[in-house]
């Protein structure tokens, strides 16, 4: 009875975005009086991170604080139009629309801040705690809540922005097929390693490297949860997940989590995560999408690595140990 | 359509009410889950939880354990069977799940009630009758009431299972046995309608050293006493493939 | 069908309401005390996001009929924060981005919660066991369990 241990990789490239007939996102920002920037979107966050992330574009374009800025996505009625946060294009489109919106509320709190402190609105720069201040003269310096009010109820200015990214339709070159169908293209590469038990042709993966090349990593920690959780997904899907576990027949398909399988804690790899940044120019900081691609890799990287470990060709997922076991048997010859 | 929970305090109340009609519940894991998502054919429910049925007490080498004794409650009390016990579902099920109402789950589930065929165990029910596992069949209205088994000597035990993931699962294949001079009993579990005794590979191994050639022929021999069946965990053909090797693997206190 | 009163002790607090005839825990929690942390992922107790302390014990709410869980004292996720304070296996959470869509969040807090109570040590074997029962389609689980153990370290 043997452990076999086997490596092997795969690499992917997925695009950001769709094209149908033009792929936009709209994003609307103001003040409130007191200086918390709010951020209408009708853009779901689903726990991927998009509030997070456009928030972190909206702060640092305005220049203030993480902390002001207020993320609304309540009302697919009423606020700003969204495709929807699917074909990873959430960050790429919904940033660059909230970077547009940001920049023009920005010009704008500039502008009354210009007023309040007498000076030209070029002269002034934001120090990321709050304040706006005279270049090379600090004490001179106004704080958002204090410009906030003053630009309501003194100036009656605004201090608000609209944003929209529209990626716009490509249609094929008849002569050519050439067509730009998407924005930007991501990267990644997963080398997997799995020890496979010749008696049970039972897969451990024990190990996934990653290395996910996507534009600019806006928030490295959320990356890194995405790629691991996307390569858990896809050592899942490798090895564990059917509903038809005897397709074609229908019989016993799964009735409950018990019975659908899932790798539990207990089953998890070791994983190792590098992001590589090649930033994408029409990308939000260079932002390219990472929300699908990440469960794609590990599939064939892992049965990549069972071939290594132990000659066999697995082609139908799930890599069941029966699917593993019959291939092995058939190997020696032992069927 | 559930229209009332009985809850009786003693277990001649719950002899009666289960011979009145209405469905025995002792943890809820399996009858709540099928009441949560129904219809179900039952109108009333009778809890166990209340009929002072747990509680584990050791006589002279013999335990008694009480049919609503969850498996957390016996994991602590019974520390042979830490291990076997920690291969039965998840900490949050078996906070619940009673040795009582593993008796009464289909296989691939109902792997204690393979350790208790293995212990030989008699089942107690509400009439003071006790019978060994081996021959009891439950019948409608019938309260268990406690199981007995004697505590094995230390290294005689053996329990391992095959699952598709390394916790919380339900059983490729379950092997528990006390091996003991000439007491060799060894129980499957996963490879038949319910728990089964294999008398072939108890002859195998009876006044055996348990080598590896002797282990590996109890394996095999084992494959005569199963009827194993298809289902979303494994199939039939597999069970009986991988079988011999995990028969082996309970012997032999590696890491399977 | 008659309903029954139940009277249990809800993060700290008496609660009695109406529950219909084998009502779950989990429903009592959501629909007649408006808790909603405890989230009804299947029903059918093979996914932990329903998990709650009753006793102190971490149980699937789901699967427990709360008539017969008179007087028990119950813990739901709404009982952990101090007010607007996080505990430390809350902070710790957030602090490890352990938390993506959250549909699991409430239970492996639960989770976490007795473990820590019990042992306040824990191995990381430990802490994987004791989530075993907790089903996270984010995560891949590792960040929880730094999480946890994180915040085990915490409460030294």
């Amino acid at each position: 009875m043997a452990k076999l241990k086997g490596r092997g990789y795969a690499s992917v490239n997925y695009p950001t975005g769709m094209n149908l007939g033009g792929d936009p996102s709209q994003a609307l920002i103001h003040s409130t009086t007191t200086g918390t920037f709010v951020v209408s979107l009708s853009s779901v966050d689903l726990g991927q991170g998009l509030k997070t992330v456009v928030a972190q574009c909206a702060a640092e374009v305005l220049g203030l604080p993480f902390e002001n800025i207020l993320i609304d996505t309540a009302d697919t009625d009423t606020g700003p139009h969204c495709m929807g946060t699917f074909a990873s294009r959430g960050t790429h489109r919904v940033g660059n629309a909230v970077i547009m919106a940001a920049a023009e509320a920005r010009e704008v709190m500039l502008a009354v801040a210009a007023d309040e402190l007498e000076v030209d609105p070029g002269d002034l720069e934001t120090d990321g705690t709050g304040f706006i201040a005279v270049k090379g003269a600090e004490e001179k310096r106004i704080h958002i809540t204090d410009l906030a009010l003053a630009a309501h109820f003194k100036h009656g200015r605004t201090i608000s922005g609209r944003g929209i990214f529209l990626k716009e339709q490509s249609t094929v070159v008849p002569e050519t097929g050439e067509m730009d169908p998407d924005s930007c293209q991501a990267h990644a590469c997963t080398v997997a390693v799995v020890e496979v038990d010749d008696e049970t042709g039972v897969v451990e993966v024990l190990e996934m490297h990653n290395a996910y090349e996507i534009g600019r990593a806006l928030n490295p920690a959320m990356v890194t949860q995405q790629v691991e959780g996307g390569a858990w997904m896809g050592m899942s899907h490798a090895l564990f997940e059917a509903t038809e576990p005897y397709y074609p027949a229908r019989d016993h398909g799964p009735a409950d989590f018990t019975e659908y399988l899932m790798p539990g804690p207990a089953d998890i790899a070791r994983q190792y995560s590098v992001i590589l940044e090649r930033p994408a120019d029409n990308g939000p900081f260079g932002a390219k999408g990472i929300g699908e691609m990440t469960a794609n890799a590990p599939i064939p990287a892992i049965a990549n690595a069972i071939f290594d470990a132990c000659g066999v060709r697995v082609e139908t997922m799930p890599f069941t140990p029966e699917r593993v076991l019959r291939d092995l048997d058939a190997l020696k010859g032992t069927t | 359509m559930i229209t009332a929970v009985r809850m009786p305090e003693s277990a001649e109340a719950a002899a009666e009410a289960a011979a009145r009609g209405g469905r025995v519940m002792a943890g809820g894991t399996v009858v709540m889950a099928e009441v949560n998502t129904g219809p179900v054919a039952d109108t009333e429910l009778i809890s166990l939880r209340h009929a002072g049925l747990s509680g584990i007490t050791v006589n002279e080498g013999v335990a008694r354990v009480g049919a609503t004794t969850t498996f957390a409650e016996l994991r602590s009390g019974l520390g042979f069977l830490s291990e076997a016990i920690r291969t039965l579902a998840s900490p949050t099920i078996r906070n619940l799940a009673t040795v009582g109402g593993n008796l009464f789950v289909p296989q691939p589930y109902g792997d204690f009630a393979v350790c208790l065929l293995a212990l030989d165990a008699t089942v107690e029910i509400a009439e003071g009758q006790e019978t060994p596992i081996a021959e009891w069949n439950r019948r409608p209205g019938e309260i268990v009431t406690a199981v007995r088994f004697a505590v094995p000597r230390e290294g005689t035990w053996f329990y391992h299972k095959a699952m598709r993931r390394k916790l919380n699962s339900a059983a490729i294949v379950t092997v528990a046995a006390v091996v003991d001079r000439d007491t060799v009993r060894v129980a499957l579990g996963g490879v038949a309608p319910g728990p089964v005794r294999s008398p072939a590979a108890e002859r195998v191994l009876r006044g055996q050293e348990l080598t590896r050639d002797v282990l590996d022929a109890a394996g095999e021999a084992a494959l005569a006493d199963i009827d194993p069946r298809d289902d979303a965990y494994a199939s039939a053909w597999y069970r009986r493939r991988v079988l011999p090797v995990h028969v082996r693997r309970a012997f032999q206190n590696e890491e399977a | 069908m008659p309903s029954s009163v139940v009277n249990l002790t809800v993060n700290g607090r008496e609660q009695e309401f109406l529950a219909r005839p084998a009502e779950s825990l989990l429903t009592s929690l959501r629909d007649r005390l408006g808790l909603m942390a405890a989230k009804r992922g299947c029903a059918q107790g093979s996914c932990g996001t329903c998990t709650v302390l009753v006793d102190d014990k971490p149980v699937m709410s789901c699967l427990v009929a709360v008539e017969t869980i008179e007087a028990a004292e119950v813990r739901t996720l709404e009982g952990v924060a101090d007010g607007e304070r996080l505990d430390e296996v809350q902070q710790a959470f957030l602090d490890g981005f352990a938390t993506q869509c959250g549909f699991c969040t409430a239970g492996m807090i639960m989770t976490a919660e007795a473990l820590l109570a019990e042992n306040p040590d824990p191995t990381h074997d430990e802490v994987v066991e004791a989530i075993s029962g907790n089903v996270c389609r984010c995560t891949g689980y590792r960040a929880i369990v730094a999480a946890i153990l994180d915040a085990a370290g915490r409460r030294k």
